[in-house]
């Protein structure tokens, strides 16, 4: 016989009754948008640290980018004084005297040879650049706020957790790209100093997207691979290459997500179809950043 | 005595899901290798310590695993929590005491910790969760047999 007052049975109904507060906590943070674990986080934040985030961060490549364009306005000018100074040399043909002509001739000697050392640190920084076209191409420090974010957690639904949240003004939808400019996961909450991220790994994943003819893709993830499927055509056709965030998604730019070029596209029932296996692992040591429209 | 030991628990159980959520960042390379010290404490809890004293303290710890590493409502983490101790301590007393079912039962466990997972993708391998499972349950082995073991009553 089955005694209803067992002390077991009565453990159980502590439970229950622990369930129920619970679920009255849950109710309360629902009806009220999270504003009671917004408060909590942002009053016990010291029982769980997180590290600090450089803010106004720049990509290093952005720097070259600037030497380079700088080294070839200095080409051009030298170019253009060079250029110059052969008109000279010609008037001085006619009109000046030997010595001036071959001094005229040392100066302008050297000139080329400094134009040479130039043009070979050119090509340096003409390859070293190339490798970061990416960067240089999308990321524009004008435009946007760029911050060196790290991994702080990964949660029990393969969820990550960044530093840098309302105190770095973020927002919901915020991008986070990798060192190519790759989008890589959407923020999906901002709490005072971190951001829980929705990377492509994570199975629920999901971002709008545009390609370049103005057709909508909704990417999807399943951890392993991207499914794109396109949700309004415009025009059929094959040749998408990249397909970017827009503004008109909520998003701060227009950021790559995939590059289809090399992945077969397929054309059926007026949509368009893709699959792309991912090609990108997240840890603890990985570089991300988060963008910010200034 | 009774509070203060209470409120020692509670923050050392919030230990164990920050080094918990801590270990697992740092393990995110390796696939079949996760460590889940919380949930041996839940496992703890549910077959050897079924008390209403933990009840408080694991609603505390559901609070805590939401408000700082999960985007979820507030409540859900103790909601689940709560109820894998249930279920847990109900199939134990049902079910004889022997390592495979005390295995079967750490892994119905670690199934219902990990739920969300498994319902968004219902097609994740089973071995997946079994791999994952085995160190952690040698890791409980380990630690109640320590437990177990009353150092004061032994004779000298």
């Amino acid at each position: 016989m089955i005694n209803n007052n067992s002390p077991k049975r009565r453990v159980y109904v502590f439970y229950i009754l622990g369930i129920l507060l619970s679920a009255t906590v849950l109710t309360v943070d629902i009806f009220s948008d999270k504003s009671v674990s917004t408060y909590l986080s942002n009053k016990l934040s010291v029982l769980s640290p997180t590290p600090l985030v450089s803010s106004n961060f720049r990509f290093p490549e952005i720097e070259i980018f600037k030497s380079k364009s700088k080294l070839i306005n200095e080409n051009i000018r030298l170019k253009n004084e060079v250029i110059e100074l052969r008109k000279l040399k010609v008037e001085n043909e006619i009109f000046k005297s030997k010595s001036k002509l071959i001094n005229e001739n040392i100066r302008l000697k050297n000139e080329v040879i400094e134009l040479r050392k130039l043009k070979v640190e050119n090509e340096k920084l003409k390859i070293e650049n190339e490798a970061n076209k990416f960067v240089v191409k999308e990321v524009d420090s004008s435009i946007y706020d760029i911050f060196e974010s790290s991994i702080i957690f990964k949660t029990l639904t393969n969820q990550y957790i960044i530093s840098g949240g309302e105190n770095l003004n973020l927002s919901e939808k915020d991008l986070v790209i990798n060192d190519n400019s790759y989008v890589v996961g959407v923020i999906s909450e901002v709490r005072q100093d971190r951001s829980i991220v929705s990377t492509i790994l994570n199975p629920s994943f999901s971002i709008e997207g545009i390609d370049k003819y103005g057709n909508e893709y909704l990417i999807t993830s399943d951890s392993k691979n991207l499914y794109v499927n396109s949700t309004n055509l415009k025009e059929e056709n094959t040749d998408i290459k990249y397909i970017y965030t827009d503004i008109t998604f909520g998003h701060p730019g227009q950021f790559p997500i995939v590059d289809l070029s090399s992945t077969s596209v397929n054309i059926a029932n007026n949509k368009i179809t893709a699959e792309q296996e991912i090609d990108f692992n997240i840890n603890y040591f990985s570089n991300i950043y988060l963008l910010k429209t200034k | 005595m009774t509070y203060l030991k209470n409120l020692i628990l509670t923050f050392a159980t919030f230990f164990l899901i920050f080094t918990e959520t801590r270990v697992n960042t740092f393990l995110t390379n390796n696939v079949y290798f996760e460590f889940y010290p919380f949930l041996v404490y839940l496992f703890h809890v549910s077959t050897n310590y079924f008390s209403r004293s933990s009840v408080l303290i694991i609603v505390l710890n559901g609070f805590y695993y939401d408000i700082f590493y999960t985007s979820n409502f507030l409540g859900e983490s103790s909601i689940k929590f709560l109820f894998i101790c249930i279920v847990t301590h109900f199939i134990s007393t049902k079910l004889s005491t022997n390592i495979f079912n005390n295995f079967l039962l750490f892994f119905i466990c670690l199934l219902l910790y990990k739920y969300e997972l498994i319902v968004t993708d219902i097609g994740m391998s089973l071995f997946y969760y079994l791999v994952i499972c085995l160190p952690n349950f040698l890791l409980f082995r380990a630690l109640n047999s320590n437990l177990r073991r009353d150092v004061f009553s032994a004779k000298i």
